[in-house]
């Protein structure tokens, strides 16, 4: 019994290490081919290392160009998912209304319809309404889609939140919507964060959605790297991919310090 | 202030949770709401807090109609039973919630919070939270941040219900001091009658949607109004059978002595435990055959089953030398007065 106990530990633990290998070898390989100094794909690992790659996106307006588009479209729709998500949350939580399981299934349903068809829907949608402004269409897309997370983040967050705190403010002398703000919305505020956080990472990185919704003018820098990655495949999408990377951990980093990772994991996970 | 609420009714769905209830209370009194779970008792103390509508009926404070009110315009204080303190603010800010949101500047406010944990004891734990404190702390956090406002009218929702029984009566002692010290019609929602006796000036009996009785808790047990209260109040022998002239006849068909109804209809005989004794009836006495089922050794006292014409029946009585062998055929005394006439029902 105990060796067999310790061969499944063995195992266990074996098979933890090939996940995280799995998971952070081609990241790595990324990481490296980024700097690689040879002007071509060559074979790993690269012979010599300069920054060539990184100067090749500052210089390229294309990449430029679509880095402030993510950035404003990930910023303008992180928030309206995220005021949206907040304001359905609080409705859902509310024990009196009525349907409040379908209407969350509702609310969440973008989050199982591949983005492929929200971005054709919506393409085909925006049309008949003769709305052709590319960066609005882009910002309805990116909100529907992300907007899944972050009532999901709120909604984990609101979990332990009671009625009776809600009742006790309003017999404090709270009109309802004071009660919402001042004692829901703090009880919310790990799970606002967290879904503000994953709402800008999801939209920033988006590619099947944007697909349909942008134009020649105005493409984001997702679109932009698969566009230049058909016309001529070099190395820089290897540095944009390190340039993301950093900055969705300097993101993490900055959320751990307020928040606190594992209450944002927690939050998200006791919803799954 | 005084307090009446009169034939409120409340329908959720077919079921009738409220039935035609009314209560009142006046100005500095305590009134608690007793019943079993799902009489109605918290209900109507949702209704006066404004968070249930009514069906019908009224309630009024003070000469005001209260339903007309929204619930954060009807400066009730409300102490609810799992306290819900605000988990993001500190006591201090719990207490002086009330006060920010009336406009109080805030060195009013510190003074007023500083008064209240004055008065609930808890002097020097402004700055805590309410995770950081145990369950009495909480509970008189609560109370002090519903008395913050100089409410109108105190609610309390089961107050005592969450603590260990041993913290329970300390702190029973200690509300009772301050709410006779601070003076503020109250209403108390509990299932526990020792709660409602300690606390209350006058008791309200709650079943199935009615008030069935309000009185003082010596008149809620000595003159029950109908058999529910009777039985629901302390213990009790309920023999049933029927009044015949000015006695009362068993199923058995003993005749006993009883004093005369209050109200027509079919009535029972009730007599309180410690009005019986088992011993040779005195001079005048009632006897009531019984039979002895246990006998339980209990300290201070030996606790007697017995089953009268097929009720069961439990004495504690003092200890003595000898004891009646199970299964024996004894008989009960009592004094003629003891006995009482008791509706079955309220009409």
């Amino acid at each position: 019994m105990r060796a067999l106990d310790i061969a499944a530990r063995l195992l266990v633990r074996g098979l933890v290490l090939a996940a995280v290998l799995f998971l952070m070898l081609p990241l790595l390989v990324a990481c490296i081919l980024s700097f690689d100094a040879r002007s071509f794909l060559g074979p790993f690992p690269p012979p010599a290392y300069s920054l060539r790659w990184y100067r090749a996106f500052l210089d390229n307006p294309a990449y430029m160009d679509g880095f402030w588009i993510s950035l404003q479209l990930a910023v303008v729709a992180a928030a309206l998912a995220t005021a949206i998500g907040t304001a359905a949350a609080l409705a859902l939580a509310d024990p009196r209304l009525r349907g409040a399981r379908a209407l969350e299934a509702l609310f969440l349903s973008p989050k199982f319809v591949p983005t492929v068809v929200v971005g054709f829907s919506l393409l085909v949608f925006t049309a008949r309404l003769g709305l052709f402004d590319p960066f609005t269409r882009l910002v309805m897309g990116h909100t529907i889609i992300t907007l899944p997370f972050t009532l999901r983040a709120v909604l984990a967050s609101l979990v332990g939140l009671r009625r009776s705190h809600l009742e006790a403010a309003m017999s404090l002398g709270a009109t309802e919507a004071r009660a919402l703000w001042d004692v829901a919305v703090p009880a919310a505020r790990s799970g606002i964060v967290a879904g503000a956080a994953m709402a800008f990472v999801l939209s920033f990185d988006e590619v099947a959605v944007s697909l349909f919704l942008s134009d020649a003018f105005t493409q984001t820098l997702p679109i932009a790297l698969v566009a230049e990655m058909r016309a001529n495949l070099n190395l820089t999408v290897a540095a944009v991919s390190t340039v993301f990377l950093g900055a969705t951990l300097l993101l993490l980093l900055v959320l751990d310090r307020t928040l606190g990772i594992e209450r944002l994991a927690g939050d998200v996970a006791a919803r799954g | 202030m005084t307090l009446t609420v009169q034939n409120l009714t409340r329908r959720f769905g077919g079921a009738l949770a409220l039935d035609a209830a009314s209560l009142d209370a006046g100005p500095s009194e305590v009134v608690a709401l007793l019943g079993p779970s799902g009489c109605g008792k918290t209900t109507t103390l949702r209704i006066i807090a404004g968070f249930e509508t009514a069906d019908s009926g009224s309630i009024q404070l003070a000469g005001q109609d209260l339903m007309r009110l929204a619930p954060h315009a009807r400066d009730i204080g409300l102490v609810f039973q799992d306290y819900a303190l605000f988990p993001h603010m500190t006591v201090a800010d719990n207490v002086g919630y009330g006060l920010r949101r009336r406009g109080q500047p805030a060195a009013a406010r510190a003074a007023r919070v500083g008064e209240m944990l004055d008065l609930v004891r808890l002097t020097g734990l402004e700055k805590r939270r309410p995770a950081q404190l145990s369950g009495g702390q909480q509970q008189r956090v609560a109370l002090a941040r519903a008395l913050a406002i100089a409410p109108r009218l105190l609610l309390l929702d089961e107050p005592l219900s969450n603590l260990d029984a041993r913290l329970r009566g300390t702190l029973q002692t200690e509300l009772r001091d301050i709410l006779t010290r601070i003076g503020t019609t109250t209403l108390i929602v509990t299932h526990d009658q020792e709660e409602a006796l300690a606390l209350a000036d006058r008791i309200a009996i709650m079943s199935q949607g009615r008030v069935l009785q309000l009185d003082t808790p010596r008149m809620v047990y000595e003159r029950p109004t109908c058999r529910f209260v009777a039985e629901f109040l302390g213990r009790s022998l309920w023999l049933e059978g029927a009044l015949q002239g000015g006695v009362f006849v068993t199923r058995a068909g003993t005749a006993l002595p009883c004093s005369a109804p209050h109200a027509p209809g079919p009535h029972g005989l009730l007599l309180r435990p410690e009005a019986l004794s088992l011993r040779e009836a005195g001079d005048g006495e009632a006897t009531l055959p019984a039979t002895i089922l246990a006998l339980r050794y209990h300290g201070h006292a030996m606790q007697v089953e017995l089953r009268v014409e097929g009720a069961p029946l439990t004495l504690e009585l003092p200890h003595r030398e000898t004891w009646p062998e199970p299964g024996t055929a004894v008989t009960l005394a009592f004094r003629p007065e003891a006995g009482q006439a008791v509706a079955e029902a309220i009409a």
